[in-house]
């Protein structure tokens, strides 16, 4: 499955306002009134930015999800992220430009209801659409509006509660409103994969869970994703895109700001803070510490390639050990720097005072 | 989705006498005006009656145009009225015969006037929500209510639940809206009306009706909130000159509908 956005823009604004804007307009430059465009003369429709009374939730968004593939999706707030969900299976339609699934434009509502099946769509605080009586019941509900069979219905549900490490057993007789929200989540997380989507679009899929749920969620992703579902993953944490997304999109109201591995995408932290946004921890330190003079050669570094890198630096145990007098860090920087790995030894102490970054981390 | 704020006139800010006066003297006024529409009697009184409506909204300095849309989700009141009085006016020369039906000259006439009338009617009605915030309606609803108090009339519970509903109106249109998209990207249809469709729809707004309300209470609960009794106002209504010389303009409508009543005309 390969979800395609092309020059895609959308405005909230109501379509049939906008609709007697333009005719108007129309009518006016074909009077003479207002000149035509030189836009609309080249390319047959209102290109983007010639309605200057609209308001663009998306404008000129291009990408594409490949099969398979993991995509993280971050912006700041109102960045168009959550438009930009609703679109990828059809919901909203857009303004301008064309989605393509598989090559089929979703603004036709038959391809959109074929599609709908393929493309698992599951909101922010998904526990709030939990409806039925049942935890079974409640995810049977889109097996059952495809039409399948009772028995290929009651497969799909034990699978896909299995998927989501809940017991079908256990839990599906009662009612989704006596668990608990972590449960609940899953539960209607189970509700869209019992459909078994080829694509999964997550919209913030771990907003407001403990850290030990959001870590089981994060890997119940992985999991998932290791099975070739395609996914889009919105998220407001950069380090958990940074460790699970192939390619991230970078929305800022409303275009595409950067598109690329997160090696590319979170190497301009200081844009990247410009637009409410940051990078990695990891990644953030890093940069901090190359700015001090540590020679730090990766493009995106993890905590455990940060501390591979910096143990020899600083003259830690590490499997190319130098001799910790040639690090050239000036003392301020080592008050960032993480513990070393045994920090005791310490042959740059020889140095005189100041010249160690552990000596005045210490002090 | 259809936007329910507009159907009963949406707030158009603004700092004209008519803003400013009290919150209370307009919703009194605005009863009264109701009443002085019910009074005129012929199609003169009508218009001197119309005449006082205009100048109104040309004092509160509200565009026409947008005073026309605010009552415009109401217009079919006023036709399905105007409707039955054409047809069941039985009095006066017969304009139109088609079977059992017979339109009268006096049918028209009376069609007509009911119809000047609730227009003037949902026009008062609409100056009041344009040129008063919601806040301040309930605020007032609550003063005018406290005397009753006294004979066990909950009215402050009463304009608090007014104002809390009006607040939730448009958060619970946004939160069906989203469970409408998410049942249906799991494949629910709502064309055909199903029940079970519905339930998808309904138990998750209700669920989220309960949290809110839930929610809300609490944070009453934590600012102290115990009820109306003793409560003071950051902003207390107080009448003004304005709210005199606005009575003194309803009491001269009245005067002038009343005299245009029995003038000959």
């Amino acid at each position: 499955m390969r979800i395609a956005f092309e020059g895609v823009s959308f405005s909230y604004v109501d379509p049939v306002c906008q609709e007697k804007r333009r005719k108007k307009a129309r009518r006016r430059r074909e009077a003479g009134v207002i000149e035509q465009p030189t836009s609309l003369a080249e390319h047959g429709r209102p290109a983007w930015g010639s309605d200057p009374e609209g308001t663009w939730a998306l404008c000129d968004v291009t990408f594409s999800l490949e099969p398979g593939e993991f995509l993280g999706l971050a912006g700041h707030t109102g960045s168009g992220k959550s438009t930009l969900v609703q679109l990828a299976n059809g919901l909203l339609r857009p303004t301008f430009g064309t989605v393509l699934v598989d090559g089929r434009d979703l603004a036709d509502k038959e391809v959109a209801a074929a599609v709908r099946g393929k493309i698992g769509l599951v909101f922010q605080y998904p526990e709030n659409q939990l409806f039925a009586p049942t935890v079974a019941e409640d995810v049977a509900f889109g097996p059952r509006n495809l039409g399948l069979p009772d028995d290929t219905v009651a497969h799909r549900v034990r699978e896909a509660l299995r998927s989501v490490h809940l017991d079908a057993d256990e839990v599906g007789e009662r009612s989704p409103f006596e668990l608990s929200g972590g449960q609940q989540r899953r539960v209607a997380f189970a509700g869209v994969l019992a459909m078994e989507p080829e694509a999964l679009v997550l919209d913030e899929p771990i907003a407001g869970l403990d850290p030990v749920a959001k870590e089981e969620f994060l890997q119940l992703i992985a999991e998932l994703h290791s099975r070739g579902i395609a996914i889009v993953m919105v998220s407001h944490n950069m380090d958990d895109l940074a460790r699970l997304a192939e390619r991230i999109v970078v929305l800022n109201n409303g275009r595409v700001f950067a598109l690329g591995t997160p090696a590319e995408v979170f190497a301009h932290g200081d844009e990247l803070r410009n637009i409410g946004l940051d990078v990695p921890q990891a990644q953030k330190l890093a940069c901090e510490l190359r700015e001090c003079g540590f020679d730090l050669p990766r493009a995106l570094y993890d905590a455990a390639t940060l501390a591979a890198d910096l143990a020899p630096q600083l003259g830690g145990r590490a499997e190319s050990a130098l001799p910790g007098a040639e690090a050239p860090a000036p003392a301020g920087a080592a008050a960032g720097a993480p513990p070393a790995p045994d920090a005791s030894v310490a042959p740059g102490d020889a140095a005189g005072p100041g010249a160690d970054p552990q000596e005045a981390g210490r002090g | 989705m259809v936007d329910l704020s507009a159907c009963i006139g949406r707030y158009w800010p603004g700092t004209s006498p008519v803003h400013r006066m009290d919150p209370r003297a307009k919703l009194l006024l605005s009863l009264a005006v109701t009443a002085v529409a019910f009074v005129a009697q012929d199609f003169f009184a009508l218009a001197v009656c119309a005449a006082f409506v205009a100048g109104f909204f040309a004092l509160s300095g509200i565009p026409l145009r947008s005073a026309v849309r605010s009552i415009a989700p109401l217009a079919f009141i006023v036709v399905i009225t105007a409707l039955l009085n054409v047809l069941f006016v039985r009095e006066g020369a017969p304009l139109l015969e088609w079977g059992p039906l017979r339109v009268t000259d006096a049918g028209v006439r009376s069609a007509a006037f009911i119809a000047c009338r609730l227009t003037l009617l949902l026009l008062a009605m609409s100056l009041l929500t344009l040129t008063t915030p919601t806040l301040d309606i309930t605020d007032a609803f609550e003063r005018l209510l406290a005397p009753a108090s006294r004979l066990g009339v909950p009215a402050h519970e009463l304009s608090m639940m007014m104002g809390i509903a009006l607040r939730f109106l448009p958060q619970f249109m946004t939160e069906l809206q989203t469970i409408r998209r998410a049942q249906v990207s799991r494949g629910a249809t709502f064309s055909n009306g199903r029940a079970s469709m519905l339930a998808s729809l309904l138990v998750p707004l209700f669920a989220s009706a309960f949290r809110h309300a839930e929610t809300l209470s609490l944070a009453m609960d934590a600012r102290c909130y115990h009820g109306g009794s003793g409560r003071t106002r950051l902003h207390p209504l107080r009448f003004s000159r304005l709210d005199r010389n606005g009575m003194l303009v309803v009491a001269a409508m009245l005067a002038c509908v009343v005299g245009a009543n029995v003038a000959p005309l």
